[in-house]
């Protein structure tokens, strides 16, 4: 089982509301001038006050979205559990070292052959979280723990999106080495992280949530110098194909 | 200064200045013209600035000679920048170009006098003889030493001195290192083929040497190609070394990390200079630097010239430039009658050139640039003969020594190299796997036989990569058999050795850039440096920012003939990187800081926090008013976040198990819902970390480490599960968890408006680990106390923590709640005797020294990490000891100060110290002797020198019997 203090969606209502979830850098967002919206209980960026360019530089050059609120969770077992557990979930597909499955706006993630992430959109982390436990219980021995919190992570996307990580990290991101799909634990501007190719020029960055705001401010920064910006979920939505998997 | 106009010459097809359009700058504060597309040294030598910099050593005067980026003759300050080579660096409007390395003044330099009278005191190594003694006065001379030595002056402001490089990392299927016809022909073929591919040039257009010659055209639509095909070009970019497989290139704001599956060395060929009296002074130029500045800028680079060869080259120079408008005064051909290329020759009759065979340059003479020239017939074994001697006056020696192989890339690579005696170089040599060479470094010099290589090295590149079809192949074929029928050696050159250095007119540099002469190579040999390594290292011959492109050579035929050795057996220098100069904030990149900040940040910043580094974290120091947050702990309540903490879950039906091996007491028998403090120990017994263990349920522990351990504990639990295989999980939530130590007498009273949950001491007790809601935030709440009153620690979902800060910060106004940082945490848990790990420990400490016998359980059935060694710590018994004390005066000694003994010899070591506000005394810990861990015994402590009485204190300075605590 999970535990409910892993689990930042486990609210209660208190003082006549509920608490909402927030980005660990929604002050730096703020001070960016972001206007806040809601999304699954979480307090999200829609914008920076210029949308049009925020959509212009997810087509045009390189635009990044902080998108903390994806649900993560890490499941542990033997390779064969995993495999099991996995293709449950994702319409009977395994997920091989190198090559997430994306099934029904979740990713799986393949961490090592024991260990996968299974990313989520804010809506379906409850139900993937349930889903994942009973699954694991009916295992041998298998544990499912919370990592939402844990896990930071970032959309880099547009068509300089791969020079933004050139910056920053040595992974060879050419369409041969790392297609569709792609997924590599890696290092990111000096601190360990993954990177998943979720589609074309759309990437998702993960790191530990203790350096939200350095990774933030080290891609900001790198889409700045290549004509690109911060942008909020409405530029992303806009921007990612319609029925692809995951977060936007 | 006057913008010389006469100096310029009429336009050609080929140059690359825009004279429609004027740019003006300054030097050493003159106003400059010049035309757009000049470089800084075109437009000085147009406007009759013929000296540009002053040597390293004996302060010469120097000027331009290869106007390719070769030399260390240009070298500039530009906008403060020093060390940028006015040949290559474009003119900006309003840019201020500086002289470097002479002081009053570029004409007048005071240290010129060690040119002309202190040859003699400064021979190679000088500095290792001479400023010796008296010992004590070595940093005055080294003062005197540093302020003479070096090129240029970095701004003195740290901001002015910062400016940033991005690294960018490429990956590619093919690099190519050299933009000539051989590298472009390379690159447009692996292109075709499908390879991906960057090609790299340092000049500011692809073309290479074609560029100044009468090749242009055709090296121009090759270019036009190359950028139609897809490869991406970096230019002008300089490719720094060869790092297994990673090659840097340096272009602009960028430094390019390119890790590519096959590369292309098309580096091309360095022409020589000659050696001989008096060959640094401005006017002496290689024939190759004259023709470009007259094609490519339309500068004349003298009027009279004398040509000074050994190849075919210089006879092409002299075409060139008396085509352009120079008077040829000479051409001096060190080979014999008849070594000439019988059409080159004929050209030279028909344009009435004189030509002398068998002929070299023995002098140049001149005060600060070259007035005229000294010639000499050359004997039977290739030496000048002195008696035949003759002067000629001229303002231009345009020398050619022929050219060597820009090899070092390759070498750097792996290659090998030999040499070639027909070519009179060292050429490359078999090259490692997946390393070509083409053009000229290859030996193919001629433009369309370059072209040819290039080909062929781009499809074999592509064809490794198994890119390319059946077609492709055959193209190979045909190619290589074009190449072979080639002309691919150098035409035939005699070389003149280097003169030796008489010093009858002038000095003779082996090396310019670290003023090396032939007679200081000659002196390193007979003072036993007598291998070209090291009398590299002794003279440092080829160490300057030419790296060995003007000097390898000559000063191995220097050794050869001293040491009475063939050339081949001199052998060559290592090739190091880096190729090209390089600031060394290029080759730092872009600062990258990582750090870690936790989810309330953004608060501690709101409320006045002074954030430090504490390990990799960004966190509050205090709020201010350490002195206040401290008494708030002890008088109402504080908060303080401690998100920082190292957090483990540790899952699985061993963990109790896996537990018990890692930590030296026992954690299978804790109950769940219960909290143990756990010491980490390492193999030899000694602390790593500790922290406080919670069991969630029968097989879940959630693990706290310190804030700087927390990946090493990670590290080390995981190496011991992967050796021990038991069925446990581990999962690593440290920056997802935020945690708020809420501590003081009226925290429970706080907690309890907020939750649910039974808070009374009977409900959560001390060390019970509770999961709750407070203020409709999941929480594990962990009844602790490190600072030493009544103590929640609230661990919670980061996304909440805001939530959760906020609610408590507001339910513990009316009751003086106030945030605590990191300082009045340090003087609390110190009045309870709390260690800090690494601080008060090292990598010696052990837990029954550590005053912490009572958490070793040698009684333990299983055996955990450190067993042994901690057996022998109690059979030997203790030696030291980590003991508290308080301070005789009420001093603060430094931590770091040292306990000692009646002759002031250190026995112990402060660890921590505080004034604390609440005893009103300054307390710390100390290790002393095991034979003054007493209560109450004097010792004493020195603080840099200042000796201070001290006594022993064992029991915790605040609440000894836990009744706050428990409470
Ligand atoms: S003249 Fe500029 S480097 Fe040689």
């Amino acid at each position: 089982m999970s535990f409910e203090f892993l689990a930042p969606d486990d609210v209660k209502a208190w003082d006549g509301a509920s608490p909402m979830q927030r980005s660990p850098i929604e002050w730096a967002h703020l001070d960016a001038g972001a206007k806040i919206g809601e999304r699954a209980g979480w307090r999200v960026v829609s914008d920076y006050g210029a949308p049009d360019r925020e959509q212009a530089a997810c087509r045009t050059t390189v635009g990044i979205a902080d998108l903390s609120c994806l649900g993560k969770f890490e499941l542990q077992a033997d390779q064969a559990t995993v495999a099991s557990i996995v293709s449950a979930l994702a319409g009977d597909a395994t997920p091989g070292l190198g090559m997430a499955v994306g099934h029904e706006s979740v990713w799986w993630c393949p961490v090592t052959a024991e260990r996968v992430l299974a990313i989520t959109a804010p809506e379906r982390t409850k139900e993937i979280r349930t889903a994942l436990e009973e699954q694991a219980s009916q295992a041998g021995f298998a544990s499912v723990t919370e990592v939402t919190s844990a896990l930071g992570s970032n959309s880099v996307i547009g068509p300089m999106a791969r020079e933004a990580f050139a910056r920053a990290t040595a992974l060879d991101m050419r369409p041969a080495s790392f297609p569709e799909r792609g997924f590599a634990p890696v290092s990111v501007a000096r601190t360990p992280g993954m990177v998943l190719r979720e589609e074309g020029d759309r990437f998702l960055h993960l790191f530990g949530s203790g350096y939200a705001q350095y990774n933030w401010t080290v891609f900001v920064d790198a889409a700045q110098r290549l004509g690109g910006r911060a942008v909020g979920l409405d530029a992303l939505r806009a921007a990612v194909t319609e029925g692809a998997p995951a977060g936007a | 200064m006057s913008d010389r106009t006469g100096d310029r010459l009429s336009p050609n097809p080929r140059e690359r200045i825009n004279r429609g359009k004027t740019i003006e700058f300054s030097f050493d504060g003159k106003t400059v013209s010049a035309f757009e597309g000049d470089t800084i040294g075109s437009a000085l030598h147009a406007s009759g600035q013929r000296v540009l910099s002053r040597s390293f050593k004996y302060h010469r005067p120097r000027g331009l000679m290869c106007c390719a980026g070769q030399c260390p003759n240009c070298l500039v300050e530009v906008d403060g920048w020093p060390g940028v080579r006015a040949c290559t660096e474009p003119v900006r409007p309003g840019m201020k170009v500086g002289h470097m390395n002479a002081r009053p003044s570029l004409d007048f330099d005071v240290m010129r006098a060690t040119d002309i009278f202190g040859t003699r005191f400064t021979p190679p190594g000088f500095y290792y003889k001479t400023f010796i003694r008296p010992r004590r006065l070595w940093p005055l001379y080294e003062k005197v030493l540093r302020g003479a030595a070096g090129l240029g002056v970095l701004p003195k402001r740290q901001k002015h001195r910062e400016w940033r490089t991005e690294y960018r990392r490429r990956h590619a299927d093919v690099l190519v290192i050299g933009g000539g016809v051989a590298g472009m022909a390379a690159a447009l073929r692996a292109a075709e083929m499908g390879a991906d591919v960057v090609l790299v040039d340092d000049g500011p257009e692809l073309g290479g040497t074609q560029l100044a010659g009468e090749g242009a055209e055709s090296a121009g639509s090759l270019a036009d190609r190359v950028h139609a095909s897809g490869v991406e070009v970096l230019s002008p970019g300089a490719a720094l070394g060869f790092f297994d497989g990673i090659v840097p290139v340096w272009c602009g704001s960028t430094l390019h990390q390119i890790r590519a599956d096959r590369h292309i060395a098309a580096t091309g060929s360095i022409e020589q200079p000659l050696v001989f009296e008096g060959n640094d002074l401005p006017g002496v130029m290689l024939c190759a630097g004259a023709e470009r500045l007259a094609s490519l800028y339309g500068v004349r680079p003298g009027r009279r010239a004398v040509i000074a060869t050994t190849t075919d080259r210089g006879l092409e120079t002299a075409m060139a430039l008396q085509a352009a408008g120079v008077e040829i005064a000479a051409v001096a051909d060190s080979r014999r009658e008849g070594n000439a290329d019988p059409a080159t020759k004929e050209r030279l009759e028909d344009a009435r050139v004189d030509l002398l065979t068998e002929t070299t340059v023995v002098g140049a003479f001149g005060r600060r640039q070259v007035k005229g020239a000294v010639l000499a017939a050359l004997d039977e074994r290739g030496q000048p003969n002195p008696d035949t001697e003759r002067g000629i006056d001229c303002d231009l020696i345009a020398v050619s020594g022929g050219t060597i192989p820009a090899t070092s890339l390759l070498l750097q690579a792996g290659a090998k190299s030999r040499w070639d005696e027909q070519r009179g170089a060292f050429v490359p040599d078999s090259a490692p796997e997946g390393i070509h060479a083409a053009g000229a470094v290859a030996g193919h010099e001629d433009p369309a036989v370059a072209e040819a290589s290039g080909a062929v090295a781009g499809a074999e590149a592509a064809l490794e990569l198994e890119l390319g079809d059946e077609e492709d192949r055959s193209t190979l074929e045909a190619d290589r058999e074009a190449l072979a029928g080639g002309r691919v050696v150098a035409a035939p050159q005699a070389v003149p050795s280097p003169m030796p250095g008489a010093g009858k007119r002038d000095k003779c540099f082996a090396c310019l850039c670290e003023d090396v002469t032939t007679k200081d190579l000659t002196y390193s040999i007979e003072e036993g440096y007598d291998s070209i390594e090291l009398s590299k290292r002794y003279t440092t011959v080829t160490m300057g920012p030419c790296q060995g492109r003007m000097c390898q050579l000559p000063s191995i035929r220097q050794m050869a003939r001293d040491t009475d050795t063939p050339v081949s057996e001199v052998g060559i220098t290592a090739a190091r990187p880096p190729w090209s100069t390089v600031p060394m904030g290029v080759l730092a990149g872009r600062p990258f800081e990582p750090a870690k900040r936790s989810a309330v940040h953004g608060r501690h910043r709101e409320l006045g926090g002074n954030v430090m580094w504490a390990g990799d974290w960004r966190r509050p120091y205090d709020y201010g008013d350490p002195r206040a947050e401290t008494m708030a702990v002890h008088e109402g309540a504080g908060l303080i976040d401690v998100s920082t903490l190292g957090k483990l879950m540790v899952r699985g039906p061993d963990a109790g198990e896996f537990l018990n091996r890692l930590y030296p007491n026992r954690f299978d028998n804790l109950k769940p819902g219960r909290v143990r403090y756990g010491v980490l120990g390492d193999d030899a017994g000694r602390i790593t970390d500790d922290g406080t263990l919670c069991r969630l349920d029968d097989d879940t522990f959630y693990v706290t480490t310190t804030s700087s351990g927390a990946d090493a504990v990670e590290s080390w639990f995981s190496w011991w599960l992967a050796e021990w295989e038991l069925d446990v999980h581990l999962t690593d939530v440290s920056q997802g968890i935020s945690a708020f130590n809420l501590a003081g007498p009226k925290a429970r009273e706080i907690l309890s408006g907020l939750t649910d949950l039974d808070c009374s001491n009977e409900g959560f007790a001390y060390l019970d680990g509770k999961r709750a809601h407070v203020a409709g935030v999941p929480c594990l709440m962990l009844r602790i106390g490190f600072v030493g009153e009544l103590g929640y620690e609230l661990h919670c979902p980061g996304p909440l923590a805001q939530e959760l800060w906020d609610s408590l910060m507001k339910a513990g106004e009316p009751r003086g709640l106030r945030p605590f940082g990191l300082e009045p945490q340090r003087v609390l848990r110190l009045q309870k005797l709390h260690i800090l790990v690494g601080q008060d420990t090292d990598a010696e400490s052990n837990p029954f020294e550590a005053a912490m016998p009572w958490i070793v359980k040698l009684d333990k059935e299983e055996d955990f990490i450190g067993r042994w060694a901690l057996e022998n710590v109690q059979a030997r018994g203790d030696e030291s000891k980590l003991v508290g004390f308080t301070m005789d005066n009420g001093a603060v000694p430094q931590e770091g100060s040292v306990v000692v003994d009646g002759k002031d010899t250190a026995i112990g070591l402060v660890t921590s110290s505080r004034f604390s506000p609440l005893l009103e005394r300054t307390i710390g810990m100390a290790w002393v002797p095991i034979d003054l861990a007493e209560d109450g015994t004097a010792i004493d402590i020195s603080d840099e020198g200042r000796r201070m009485g001290a006594k022993v204190h064992l029991a915790p300075f605040y609440d000894p019997d836990q009744e706050k605590l428990r409470g």
